[in-house]
């Protein structure tokens, strides 16, 4: 069933989406992306400032 | 989003630049992954309500974790356990839907030992090991019905 959720009950949530994030935070290693992408979509992302940790590492030639 | 020139020429005209499956925008920066037009068969979206009214689609937060946990359990992308257990913590998450549609993709055994595992680190109040989150992929993965 399709909900409508509005703006403001999106933005309530959010700190209460945090803190359970926050907690996720608490067991796991820091976040760092293992799936490798294609270079030109990596070099654009670098250009806009994303760090590294979220780019991932580059695909391999043969698309692995 | 649609993958049709009208939504091209939008985002173009708002200032936004493709590079294949992604859209960027300079100032502000902003990044956005744009890979399909639609969600699978069984996927189901949301709305999202903005103060002028308007409505956009969103993926149900339930199938986002469901596909999160395909990735770690069928190609062990560990960062997907982190995005799946971030997932599952959403306060707009509907519990019943997420249990109905796992056993329905068979993707139930995986999410009860990746959420037992979590627990556990959780009480021990200890972060998963490298190791430790091997083990677990593993285990998700030999929990899955893999047809043979």
């Amino acid at each position: 069933m399709k909900r409508t959720i509005t703006a403001e009950a999106w933005r309530a949530q959010r700190a209460e989406a945090a803190r359970r994030s926050e907690a996720v935070d608490r067991i796991m290693p820091s976040y760092e992306r293992t799936r490798p992408r294609d270079a030109a979509e990596a070099d654009a992302l670098r250009r806009q400032g994303i760090a590294e940790e979220l780019i991932g590492p580059p695909r391999a030639p043969d698309g692995s | 989003m649609p993958s049709v020139p009208e939504a091209y020429a939008v985002l173009e005209a708002l200032g936004f630049r493709r590079s294949g499956r992604i859209w960027l925008l300079d100032d502000p920066r902003i990044v956005f992954e744009a890979p399909g037009s639609f969600p699978d068969r069984a996927d189901e979206s949301d709305e999202i309500e903005t103060p002028q009214g308007r409505k956009l689609a969103m993926l149900k937060v339930e199938d986002m974790a469901l596909w999160r946990l395909r990735e770690a359990v069928f190609w062990g992308v560990r960062d997907a356990i982190q995005q799946t257990l971030w997932l599952l913590e959403a306060p707009l998450l509907d519990r019943a839907r997420l249990e109905q549609r796992a056993r329905t993709e068979h993707l139930d055994s995986p999410l009860r030992i990746l959420e037992g595992a979590a627990t556990a680190q959780a009480t021990a109040g200890v972060p998963f090991t490298d190791d430790a989150l091997r083990e677990l992929v593993t285990a998700m993965t030999r929990s899955y019905p893999f047809p043979t």
